[in-house]
């Protein structure tokens, strides 16, 4: 194990223990307004200040992590999943599944990310469940063109061979030949995409197209606080720094399960 | 196990004007219209230089490339799509056994599955079959349940051996088994494929550029080249008085090899 | 200049991208039948009547199939027709030609800073391998993808613009110095995205063409190393960087959407957010189908660039 990974999983485990043990943490309700102290300065009570409802930041801070931990991770398993098994069909039938499958991603590829994460959301109505569909519509097309690639090579190695060459029917090759070995490269990138995914939700959340306020999220907190950036920067510089945190935390993760399979 | 003593003299495999092409600009035609017997448990050496279509062929032997031509199984044709059953009559053993097992699969869950999918054991017996195979394919009962990342590499080709004799096969196709393979461990593993050819009735059909490896353990050979098969003959003869000028200088490039003793 | 670029080459790129481009829009035709409820009550926003929706589902046919209605809106696109705004009450190709220009000097500007920022750190760790300067520069792909791109346009505006006051906060201003002035931010900003995935790529090709035959060779025929660096090395690193860039482009530009936002620059990132805030279809629909396009068309020009540009022959003497 790398230092970089040990490093980001000791980083994301102290996130993850403090937005779980949020309850125990902040001694405020995310949601509870205090009218006569907005826009606080921090305090013994309130350790970040107050936002523009009276509602202590640091518990917002902390629940809203919630949301965007399990959101994120929470999307990617079914770009994952869908992804991976049209790559496995793809590059293991090749001919025209291979081309249909292609043909498709080459359009989903040909919309920015955001602009069609941002429609699909769009479409749908704001909310999480929004959050999902728009994520696996795009999101697919990573995993699909990595598995693809790999199959693509593991597919003329002698121990698939020999499975055809057994008769042994294809969505077993598929499903114990090829899928455990060519689904590394995949979980590997499994991490820097939950990084993506928690930064598009945030985004979302930003543009007023995510969590639905009152609920806190770090993405909604910093549009809340943008207006009062020059007066009360915390509003919106608190959530980003455990944005850039949590993304710091997952990157390292990333890059050093890359660095230890030698990609 | 399989009845090996009716039909001994007949063939087992016989091709009649089998050719592979490979698609692309321009296609590769790399086996061109052969036609070969193959009898019951008779070694059978194919023996050419690099690029002239034997894995080819051995691939389409074994139903993993589509071919024209025919492919006669005991008298019935065998197609390129195959059931279940026939798939199991011709079975391969590769040439490089880091590349030939499944890193996931222990040895003995290798040979497992495919006594599992084809149903050659009730399931209560599969895994007792499994390690009587890797014994008679000679691998070490200590490793049976060890992955292939910690095995050598002529015993993961025991693995593979194993593996295709699980399926009882008619024909087994090995190619260039042994190239891959450290030279101490080389004549063992052939003195292994030989060893079951003459215990099971298996027909061998070995795939080698090596003459001295067909002198050692084949009856016949054919020569291939460009695609096609210039020359076949028992190999005594083969080796005494090559007609094809192109088997004379695949002799030449063999100066120890003379005509076998006896 | 043989290359690739074959007329064959150039056929098959253009047969895709047609493919491409018509899938693309029968994906933002389908936009509107993916917004629950009646498309025309979608298409006029909530302050219609019942009556104007009732008469635009008849106009428009929407009671039609699927493919009729298909068939008519790229009738219409092809007209130049890109529909029109609830909200401005104006046609969306007018609004779009307007604000594009605006993205795209955004762009440039974030191109030019993106360069001035990634090839010296990318030389300062390639040429020191392992050592403390590489270690730092292999961390900002680290930190910078883990960050939200507006987050970066944030921390930019607050100190160059709130605390320091010495540039804009936003808008575009009306003159070219004040254009200028107001893109130096949005294009740091847009800079800072793309600087991680430039340095990582750069880095990485640069190790490989210094390790190469022909750096040496540059070097024994008595060149200075910093000319080795610039005139050889570099310019062979170029094609591959550019066609990294070309591949995250889908990525890079999506994040203009939210920068443009943040500096409150009149681009089509904006036109689509207020779009979205107005809930004016045909706009978000129509620069959806826009940044497709400017996708579709920067690919194939990289291409057809790396096609022309046989990497042999640059990578050559
Ligand atoms: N999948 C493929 N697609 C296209 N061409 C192929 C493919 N496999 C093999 N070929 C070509 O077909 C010809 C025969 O290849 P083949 O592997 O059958 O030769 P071989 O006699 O087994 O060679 P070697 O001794 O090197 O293993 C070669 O020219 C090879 O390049
Ligand atoms: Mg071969």
């Amino acid at each position: 194990m790398t230092r970089t990974l040990a490093a980001g999983l000791a980083l994301l485990a102290v996130i993850a223990g403090m937005v779980a043990c949020a309850p125990l943490l902040a001694a405020h309700n995310p949601g509870q307004q205090d009218l006569l102290h907005v826009l606080a300065g921090p305090s013994a009570a309130h350790p970040l200040g107050t936002d523009d409802l009276g509602r202590d930041i640091w518990a917002r801070l902390l629940y809203a992590g919630r949301a965007d931990l399990a959101i994120g991770f929470a999307a990617v398993a079914a770009p994952f999943v869908i992804g991976s098994a049209l790559g496995l069909l793809a590059g293991y039938f090749g001919g025209w599944p291979d081309a249909a499958i292609m043909r498709v991603l080459d359009i989903v590829v040909a919309f920015p990310f955001y602009v069609l994460v941002i429609a699909v959301v769009f479409a749908l109505g704001a909310g999480v469940g929004s959050i999902f569909i728009a994520i696996t519509a795009v999101g697919w097309v990573s995993y699909t063109r990595i598995v693809r690639g790999e199959v693509l090579v593991a597919k003329r190695l002698g121990y698939v061979q020999a499975a055809r060459a057994a008769g042994l029917p294809a969505w077993r090759i598929l499903l114990r030949h090829l899928a455990p070995n060519v689904l590394s490269q995949a979980v590997v990138y499994a991490m820097s995409d939950i990084v993506l995914t928690i930064l598009a939700v945030v985004t979302l959340g930003y543009l007023g197209l995510g969590v639905q306020p009152p609920a806190p999220e770090w993405g909604a907190m910093m549009q809340a606080g943008e207006p009062y950036l020059s007066i009360h920067p915390a509003l919106a510089t608190a959530p980003g720094v455990a944005v850039v945190v949590t993304g710091l935390a997952l990157s390292m993760i990333g890059d050093g399960l890359a660095a230890g399979l030698g990609i | 196990m399989r009845d090996t003593t009716a039909r001994s003299a007949e063939a087992v495999l016989e091709i009649r004007d089998l050719s592979v092409t490979y698609g692309g600009r321009p296609p590769v035609r790399a086996v061109r219209g052969v036609s070969l017997r193959l009898a019951r448990g008779e070694a059978l050496g194919l023996v050419g230089e690099s690029g002239c279509g034997k894995s080819s062929l051995a691939r389409a032997l074994a139903g993993l490339e589509p071919a024209e031509g025919q492919v006669m199984m005991n008298g019935r044709p065998l197609p390129h799509r195959r059931t279940r059953e026939q798939a199991r009559r011709v079975q391969m053993v590769f040439q490089d056994p880091y590349a030939s097992l499944n890193p996931r699969m222990t040895a003995v869950q290798t040979v497992a599955e495919m006594l599992r999918v084809h149903r050659l054991r009730p399931k209560d017996q599969i895994a007792e079959r499994a390690r009587e195979l890797l014994d008679l394919a000679g691998l070490p009962s200590q490793v049976a349940d060890t992955r292939p990342a910690a095995l050598s590499g002529g015993q993961r080709q025991r693995v593979a051996i194993a593996r295709a004799l699980a399926l009882e096969p008619d024909v087994l196709v090995a190619d260039e088994p042994t190239t891959a393979l450290d030279v101490s461990v080389q004549a063992v593993i052939l003195e292994l494929l030989a060893h079951l050819r003459e215990t099971l009735g298996l027909a061998l059909l070995l795939i080698t550029h090596n003459l001295a490896v067909v002198s050692a353990v084949c009856d016949r050979a054919a020569v291939m080249h460009s695609g096609e098969i210039v020359e076949q003959a028992a190999v005594p003869a083969l080796l005494a008085s090559p007609q094809h000028p192109y088997t004379r200088r695949l002799l030449a490039a063999v100066p120890r090899l003379g005509p076998p003793p006896g | 200049m043989a290359g690739r670029l074959t007329a064959r080459y150039v056929a098959g790129r253009l047969a895709q991208l047609a493919f491409v481009v018509l899938g693309v829009t029968v994906a933002t035709f389908g936009l509107l039948h993916l917004v629950p409820g009646n498309p025309a009550r979608t298409l006029l926003g909530v302050h219609a009547t019942a009556g104007e929706v009732a008469y635009l589902s008849r106009e428009w046919g929407l009671t039609r199939p699927l493919p009729v209605q298909y068939a008519g809106y790229v009738g219409r696109l092809l007209h130049g027709n890109l529909g029109t705004s609830v909200y401005y009450q104006a046609p969306v190709a007018g609004l779009i030609g307007h604000a594009l220009p605006v993205t795209l000097a955004m762009l440039a500007v974030g191109a030019v800073f993106g360069t001035a920022f990634s090839v010296p750190l990318a030389l300062l760790a390639a040429t020191r391998p392992g050592r403390p300067a590489d270690h730092l520069v292999r961390a900002v792909p680290m930190a910078g993808l883990g960050m939200p791109p507006f987050w970066i346009g944030f921390i930019l505006l607050l100190v160059f613009a709130l605390t320091l006051r010495v540039l804009p906060a936003g808008g575009y201003g009306s003159t070219p110095a004040a254009h200028l002035e107001s893109l130096i931010l949005p294009g740091l900003t847009v800079a800072a995205v793309t600087t991680p995935v430039l340095v990582r790529s750069l880095r990485l090709a640069l190790l490989e063409v210094l390790g190469g035959d022909f750096v040496t060779a540059a070097t024994a025929r008595g060149l200075t190393r910093a000319r080795v660096l610039l005139r050889h090395a570099l310019r062979n690193t170029m094609v591959p960087a550019v066609s990294v860039l070309a591949v995250n482009l889908g990525y890079l530009l999506g994040g203009t959407v939210v920068i443009e936002n943040v500096f409150g620059l009149p681009g089509i990132g904006r036109l689509l957010l207020t779009g979205i805030l107005n809930r004016d279809f045909d706009i978000v629909q129509s620069v959806t189908l826009v940044y497709a396009l400017l996708v579709v068309l920067i690919n194939l020009g990289a291409d057809l660039a790396y096609a022309a540009l046989d990497p042999r022959v640059v990578l050559g003497r």
